[in-house]
Parts: C-alpha cells; sequence; structure tokens
C-alpha cells in the first residue's frame, strides 16, 4: 500500500468510528435522561424533536459554541492534552468490537487482552487533568477514579479469564463462535455478575461515582474543563457504557447469535438492553462510601473471582 | 505500512525519552515515561509480537506509569516549584546511564534482528505452554518476587499501632494525602 492510500484509509475508517462513538454518546445521553425520568415519575426532555430526541444534538451545539476557559494557574500542556487522551480510548475500543460475523473495523488475534489494556489509557487522561487543573477537588477526584479502577480492574480480568478459559481463544470472534448453542451467562452466572459490577466500577457511575460525587468534589476531575474538552470526558464517559455493554453481550450474552434476525440486529439489541440495565443500576441505588468501595473489592469480589475461576478450571479443564 | 507505523513508534518513544529526561517538572517527566512506554508498545505491531504490544500497554501503560503518577501525587504538593539543575547529579546520571545503556546497546547489536526470525513470532499458545514448561523455574521465582513485593510493600503501609509507633513515622503519618480522602 501506498502511504496516501493508507492516510486514506485510517482516515476513513476513524471517521466512521468517531461518527459512531458522538452519534452513540447522543443516543445515550437522551435515553438516559428519558430512563431517569421514567424511574423519578417525570416525562424528560421533550421539547426539541419528536419525544426530545433531538434535545442532546441542542446541547451537543450548544457545548461545542461555548467558550473553552483555560484557567490561569493550570499546568498548560497537561491541561490542553488531558482530555485528548482520555477521550483516545473510545474509537479505538469501538474499533476493535466486532458486530457480527466478519463485520467489525478488525477482528485482533489479542482482542480480549487489547480491550483491557487500551481502556486504562484513559486513566493516564483522568490522572492528567486532575493534576494539571490544580484544584483540589480535581485531584481528590482523580485519584479516588484511578484507585477504583485499578481495584476493580484485578477481579474483571479474572472474571473474563474464565470465559476465555471455556471459549479456548482470545479472538472476540472464536469467544461468540463458542456460545454458539448456549451463551456463557449459563455456565459463568458469578462470572457475569462480577464483570457487570466491575464495569459499572470502571466507567465511574452511580452507585460507584465517588470520583465526580457532585456533593462532594462538585465534578470531580473534569470540574474545571468548559466547552468542547468538557464534552469529550464526557463522549469518553459514555462510550465506556457502551464498550463496556458490547463487551458482556461478546462474552456472556452470545453476542451476534440468535435466531431469526440478522445478527448485528441481535447484537446492537443485548448491547442496548444491557446499557439500559446499567441506567437503570445508577438511577436505583445510591452512591457508596469511599471505604466501602474499597472492602468490597478485596475483601467480596476479588476472592470470589478467584474462586470462580479455580472452580472452573477444575471442572472445564478436569473433563468435564 | 509497516514500516511507517514502525518509524512512528520511534520517534514516539524517542521524544518521550528525551521529554522524560530534560523536563524540570517531575509530573511532565513522568508523561514522557508514559509516551516512551506507549512508543515501544507500537515497535512491537510491525514485528508480530502483537501480544507484547497489548501486554505492554496493559502492564507498562495500564500499571507502571500510572502508578508512577499516582505516587507523584501522594507526595507533597511540590509540583509548582521547578527541580534544582546541578552539574554534579548531571555528571551521575550520565555515568549510571552508560553503564546500563552500554551493555544494552551491545547486546542489541549482536542479535541479527532483520530478517526471517524477526517475524517468526511464536501465538499466544506457544508462549503459554512454553512459560508452563521450559521456563516454569523462572516463571515461578517471578511470581514469588512479585509475592515478596507485594508483602513487602503491606508491611511498610501497614498502621502501626498507637503506642509502637516511631515519632517519626507519626510525623509522616499526618501529611498523608491519601487520609484526607479516606
Amino acid at each position: 500500500m501506498s502511504l496516501p492510500e493508507i492516510l486514506l484509509r485510517l482516515v476513513l475508517a476513524f471517521g466512521i468510528v468517531v461518527t459512531f462513538v458522538a452519534l452513540n454518546a447522543l443516543f445515550l445521553v437522551w435515553l438516559e435522561r428519558k430512563v431517569s425520568a421514567v424511574i423519578q415519575n417525570r416525562m424528560g426532555p421533550m421539547e426539541v424533536g419528536p419525544i426530545g430526541l433531538l434535545q442532546t444534538m441542542a446541547d451537543a451545539l450548544k457545548l461545542l459554541g461555548k467558550e473553552m476557559i483555560t484557567p490561569t494557574s493550570v499546568d498548560r500542556i497537561a491541561f490542553l492534552l488531558a482530555p485528548i487522551i482520555a477521550f483516545l480510548p473510545a474509537p479505538l475500543l469501538v474499533a476493535a468490537i466486532p458486530i457480527a460475523e466478519g463485520v467489525g473495523a478488525s477482528d485482533l488475534n489479542v482482542g480480549a487482552i487489547y480491550l483491557f489494556a487500551i481502556a486504562n489509557i484513559a486513566f493516564l487522561g483522568i490522572l492528567m487533568a486532575g493534576w494539571s487543573s490544580n484544584n483540589k477537588y480535581s485531584l481528590l477526584g482523580a485519584m479516588r477514579a484511578v484507585a477504583q479502577n485499578v481495584s476493580y480492574e484485578i477481579p474483571m480480568l479474572l472474571a473474563v479469564l474464565t470465559v476465555i478459559l471455556m471459549a479456548g481463544s482470545l479472538k472476540l470472534s472464536d469467544v461468540v463462535a463458542a456460545q454458539s448453542p448456549v451463551p456463557f451467562i449459563v455456565f459463568q452466572p458469578i462470572a457475569f455478575v462480577i464483570y457487570l459490577i466491575c464495569g459499572v466500577a470502571e466507567s465511574n457511575r452511580t452507585p460507584f461515582d465517588l470520583p465526580e460525587a457532585e456533593s462532594e468534589l462538585v465534578a470531580g476531575y473534569h470540574t474545571e474543563f468548559t466547552g468542547m474538552r468538557f464534552a469529550l470526558f464526557f463522549l469518553a464517559e459514555y462510550t465506556q457504557v457502551f464498550v463496556l455493554s458490547a463487551i458482556i453481550t461478546l462474552f456472556f450474552l452470545g453476542g451476534w447469535n440468535g435466531p431469526f434476525l440478522p445478527g448485528w440486529l441481535w447484537f446492537f439489541l443485548k448491547t442496548y438492553v444491557m446499557i439500559f440495565i446499567v441506567m437503570w443500576l445508577r438511577w436505583t441505588y445510591p452512591r457508596l462510601r469511599s471505604d466501602q468501595l474499597m472492602n468490597f473489592n478485596w475483601r467480596v469480589l476479588l476472592p470470589l473471582a478467584i474462586l470462580n475461576l479455580l472452580i472452573s478450571t477444575v471442572l472445564y479443564r478436569g473433563g468435564l | 505500512m509497516n514500516e511507517y507505523l514502525f518509524i512512528m513508534g520511534m520517534v514516539a518513544a524517542l521524544f518521550g525519552g528525551v521529554v522524560a529526561a530534560i523536563a524540570r517538572n517531575l509530573f511532565h517527566a513522568a508523561l514522557g515515561l508514559a509516551l516512551t512506554l506507549a512508543g515501544t508498545a507500537v515497535l512491537f505491531i510491525p514485528l508480530g509480537g502483537e501480544l507484547i504490544s497489548v501486554i505492554q500497554i496493559l502492564v507498562y501503560l495500564g500499571a507502571v506509569a500510572i502508578s508512577i503518577l499516582f505516587i507523584l501525587m501522594l507526595s507533597p504538593p511540590f509540583y509548582l516549584k521547578r527541580g534544582q539543575r546541578n552539574v554534579l547529579k548531571l555528571i551521575v546520571s550520565v555515568i549510571i546511564t552508560g553503564i546500563v545503556a552500554v551493555p544494552l546497546m551491545s547486546a542489541a547489536m549482536s542479535v541479527n534482528a532483520v530478517g526471517e526470525r524477526a517475524y517468526s513470532v511464536p501465538t499466544v499458545q506457544q508462549i503459554g505452554r512454553v512459560l508452563l514448561t521450559d521456563f516454569v523455574f523462572p516463571f515461578e521465582i517471578m511470581s514469588v518476587l512479585l509475592t515478596v513485593a507485594i508483602i513487602g510493600a503491606i508491611v511498610i503501609a501497614r498502621d502501626l499501632p498507637e503506642d509502637k509507633q516511631a515519632p517519626q513515622a507519626q510525623a509522616v503519618e499526618t501529611k498523608r494525602p491519601e487520609e484526607v480522602h479516606a
């Protein structure tokens, strides 16, 4: 391939993925407001467009037009780079998720590890945002976010490992193919629950939203960010919710396997149902305390995940 | 395609290394280190080592770089001050760098990395099998090392009972920033 061809392909692929990321976030913000409204017995956005569908579009345009304020005493380099680095994993993750048999930007040999490795880059952006803002709330928010994410990643990976063990491959399409008759949630209900809890914790959402607890920390690490820079953090968060649900769909719910409907439709159906469940959790449960959060992770989830992995190994590889 | 990727990774790694070495702000230096680690991860992709590349990101960027940045945040807020340059320190660091770099360079130069060998990369299954058969002893020693490191960290970080606490330790204790948000 020649250089212009490579560049064209890159720009095209990146454009498609980023467009999807943006549209998905717009839809999810609208969905979140509707879900919260239904749960709280309200109507939610109704004015702009049919049942308020264009409300988030209007909000996004407003954010684009807003002034980007750079406070005087911030660390300029890190402050400018932080939203970009926090957003960077979003398109990289979406690009690696196969939607149906053979459909997807790329199906990597090591797709399963890739997803978790790339997701880590966002923490770097969060730390940079918190530190560079030169604001104690931002710093505390960033530290909480990273401490929480690093801790919850361990049981999360252990839960995924049980699925990898059963599938016998790190390739996402192989993992889905292994669930052809029966999805892994049937064999691995404990791993599924552990993964769901850790995934919600990783995306910093209620009941694990301590990093941006508005009653204590203003808005956590993105307190000082305005306009499009704030929007990038927002986009990253909602893409993370999508990726979390997509991973659950691929690893536990059988991916694009399903009767009657085409594969990609099954994939999106399962993913958006999972997104709805994650939103439902957010508007149902109150926020945890910092110590409860850590105790729950290290004293409950981690031993459970290790035990689950051990038992699965014995049952599955030991001849059953 | 592969050449461009390799060059990009190399440029990123070298630029990050230079930033890590000359930045006066410790936080910027740590960010430079993170860029170097990410660039190194990119280098493995054109060589066919996707697993190593991903593991590099997972371990070095996701754990090591994050821990370093996290430690910088736990320390007192010195970030607005500039570090002092010192000729003696500079000389010492050049010597240490030389001691590490010269054997590494000669080792790297002695291997014929260009050619068929660079592209016959083992699969994940092969790496796993070799780790648990031929290299099981070094592998286990590494686990023991990590366990010792974790236990050591716990021993250092453990809160001693009030009466047994050394006065110095107590002074440090009151300054620890993580106490504030715990």
